[in-house]
């Protein structure tokens, strides 16, 4: 484009933006006054969280979608956005003449419970305090983080008083009564060992595992061992022979990355060092299974004996 | 020279390969013309040797960055081998918030360096914060120095600004000069999706370092960013960008179709010759991705460290980015939907999904949750009004039947 094309051009932009947004507005108005409403399954456009106890209401309602999660949350958005995110609707919830003390409830649709599972699991924060066989935790600056069903919940209060903290915790204890958060069993975190494993330390990485960019839906944990923190991960694939394959192709990614494989298989289990720590990897019937960073091959290879022992799923 | 933390300057490598780059000017001025003769050089890659990212100069901070930096908005905790890799190919800058993944990717940067100590010193780090008062920015820097274990960062944004009268506040001022004199940040700056006034404004301060902004191929004929850009640069001020790949086309247009022709059919290619556009534009110092795995890592790492952007890719992205001027949709459903009668906005993204990321039963399965009534609607109802209120002009009656038989 020439200047003078570039420059025109911005100002038929502006001018039918304008044009369009007053058309849009009537338009809107006119549909208001006539009640209409679309036929489709769209969410209303004013989410009720529900719960307003002790005269709380709320006062203020945003609703997002993929393109525009990021008005709300900024660069953070890709993390949702990669993970399936479907929807988010957040309400302000405030209670007294100013509508304070306040807080924010933030609902993100992920579309399943295992996404959402695995967007709350990654988030979760040391030192919290666990609810309802680890679905959601608070935490000491008075916010709530929790799961149900499909639905990833973010209870932040406003400001760092009393007030806005202790509204925000009732309102995530009348939620909790008043809907029994539904949970999805996630079968492969029964393979995990659970002696010494380090408390709301499950996680679902949902994608690129370890850096691997094939290995997806890993449910891990992290593990006391004498000599340091260890993870243990296991994932389920379509079939056997996937898994073996997946699992060689992880030796071989963890060996490209500078890794050496440290003395022969044991049990099927083949051990790598890399960078001063010892992953090890194994596959069993449909399962892909194993230690990650471990301070010690004997740490690796002991937790990686423990992986399994339980259920199958 | 050393800083008040005792390390050199140098600490932060500058070892990368540099190369000759078009400048705006040339680069616009080729725009239409076919000519565009790009030195060629690869490092590394044809030398069998590791590919480095070339560097660039951060304004007047002095320090070398590289081209590409890795946007850390992900949970970084099990992620010490794409960190370790990054490092490798000079990838040292790295960009994270207190707020990303509930500070669990400042976490997991501090559990890196607790493995890794002898790191820190070849990382350039970012965080961010949402306050603007000194209150709020001690507690955030305070709180991130924490979380990453390390003593000082060596960039700090001010997250977010939209506002160019933030840049003019005295608190905020204040505050960042004495962290910086206390050693616990190195340089300061914002981010801001709001570039053009924020840039302006920025480049009359005199207390900000660097500014990141969303930059991609579908700004490059905007003027106005262009002098704000021109601005900074001649304050002094470096400049990162995010956003590069500006999505949003949702048509099988021809010009699309070439792009995935040049490389090779593969989306992530297309993404890489986006990434070039960006680096043509040399004021830009350092382009901002995320990252999550190695592969991709090594993919974009070999993109920097190649063949800049072709001709024919360059005029390509071009001709791509006028053809889908009018074909990029900005989601404002407000304004078709009302005479529409059906979730526009949804249905363009879906398509995005299915002919942008390739991720057909994604965007089949949130197809299929609209009622068939609706769907029938998008088959043979008029949306001629809808397309008029559109301010992209977007063809939604072709879109949405089209929608309609392949997403089924």
């Amino acid at each position: 484009l020439t200047r003078f094309e570039a420059t025109w051009y911005r100002a038929a932009v502006k001018t039918r933006s304008l044009v369009v947004a007053a058309a849009a507005a009537a338009a809107a108005a006119v549909a208001a006054v006539a009640g209409w409403r679309w036929s489709t399954e769209r969410r209303p456009p004013e989410w009720d969280p529900g719960c307003e106890t002790d005269g709380a209401q709320v006062v203020k309602r945003e609703s997002f979608g993929p393109d525009d999660l990021a008005d709300k949350i900024n660069g953070h958005a890709d993390f949702y956005v990669s993970t399936g995110f479907v929807h988010l609707d957040c309400a302000v919830i405030g209670s007294g003449a100013d509508r304070s003390p306040w807080f924010e409830v933030c609902s993100y649709d992920m579309g399943s419970f295992r996404r959402a599972f695995s967007v709350f699991t990654r988030q979760v924060r040391q030192g919290a305090d666990a609810f309802d066989d680890d679905l959601g935790y608070d935490v000491p600056d008075g916010a709530s983080f929790f799961v149900d069903g499909s639905h990833y919940f973010e209870v932040i209060p406003g400001s760092d008083d009393h007030q806005s903290r202790g509204l925000a915790r009732s309102w995530v204890k009348c939620y909790r009564r008043e809907h029994r958060l539904r949970q999805e069993e996630v079968p492969e975190s029964r393979l995990l060992p659970a002696s010494d494993r380090v408390p709301n330390s499950v996680v679902l990485l949902y994608q690129a595992a370890f850096g691997f960019d094939r290995l997806d839906g890993v449910v891990a944990a992290r593990y006391r061992t004498g000599a340091g923190d260890a993870t243990a991960f296991v994932s389920v694939r379509g079939s056997a022979a996937e898994a073996t394959e997946l699992a060689d192709a992880f030796v071989s990614f963890l060996v490209e990355a500078g890794g050496t494989e440290d003395g022969p298989a044991e049990r099927g289990v083949r051990f790598v060092r890399l960078h001063d720590m010892w992953d090890a990897v194994f596959s069993r019937d449909r399962i892909v299974a194993g230690v990650h960073a471990a301070p010690t091959r004997e740490a690796a290879r002991s937790l990686a004996a423990g992986i399994g022992r339980a259920e199958r799923p | 020279v050393r800083d008040r933390s005792g390390r050199r300057e140098t600490d932060v490598p500058s070892r990368g390969p540099t190369r000759t780059v078009l400048s705006r000017r040339s680069f616009l001025g080729t725009i239409g013309t076919g000519v565009a003769a790009l030195t060629v050089d690869t490092p590394g890659l044809l030398a069998g040797t590791l590919p480095r990212v070339p560097t660039r100069a951060l304004g007047r901070t002095g320090v070398q960055v590289p081209m590409l930096g890795a946007g850390m908005d992900f949970d970084t905790s099990y992620s010490e081998i794409v960190m370790r890799e990054a490092l490798r190919h000079g990838v040292n800058y790295w960009d994270t918030s207190p707020s990303y993944v509930n500070g669990n990717s400042e976490a997991g940067i501090g559990r890196f360096f607790d493995l890794f100590p002898g790191e820190r010193g070849r990382v350039f780090l970012v965080t961010k914060s949402d306050s603007r008062d000194a209150g709020g920015l001690e507690g955030s820097l305070t709180g991130s120095l924490s979380r990453m274990r390390t003593s000082y960062v060596d960039l700090y944004l001010l997250n977010e600004v939209n506002d160019p009268s933030v840049l003019d506040l005295e608190e905020t001022r204040g505050w960042a000069e004495r962290a910086k004199a206390s050693g616990r940040i190195r340089f300061v700056g914002f981010s801001t999706h709001n570039a053009e006034p924020c840039l302006s404004k920025a480049a009359e301060t005199r207390w900000l370092d660097v500014a990141m902004f969303r930059y991609n191929f579908r700004l490059f004929d905007d003027l106005g960013l262009s002098k704000a850009i021109d601005r900074c640069r001649q304050a002094g001020i470096g400049l990162a960008s995010m956003k590069f790949r500006g999505l949003g086309p949702m048509g099988r247009d021809t010009a699309h179709l070439r792009l995935l022709q040049l490389a090779g059919n593969r989306p992530d290619a297309v993404d890489r010759i986006k990434l070039k556009a960006v680096w043509m534009d040399e004021r830009v110092s350092c382009v901002l991705v995320k990252m999550m795995d190695v592969a991709t890592l090594r993919a974009y790492v070999e993109a920097a460290a190649s063949t800049p952007i072709g001709a024919e890719e360059k005029r390509a992205i071009e001709e791509y980015a006028r053809e889908t001027r009018f074909e990029y949709c900005d989601g404002c459903g407000q304004r078709c939907e009302p005479a529409a009668g059906v979730p526009v906005a949804d249905v363009m993204r879906w398509l995005m999904y299915d002919r942008g990321y390739g991720e057909s039963e994604k965007s089949r399965e949130l197809f299929r949750s609209v009622s068939e009534e609706t769907r029938r609607r998008m088959a043979s109802a008029d949306f001629s009004e809808a397309e008029r209120n559109c301010p992209r002009r977007l063809p939604i009656g072709r879109l949405l039947a089209e929608a309609s038989r392949e997403l089924v």
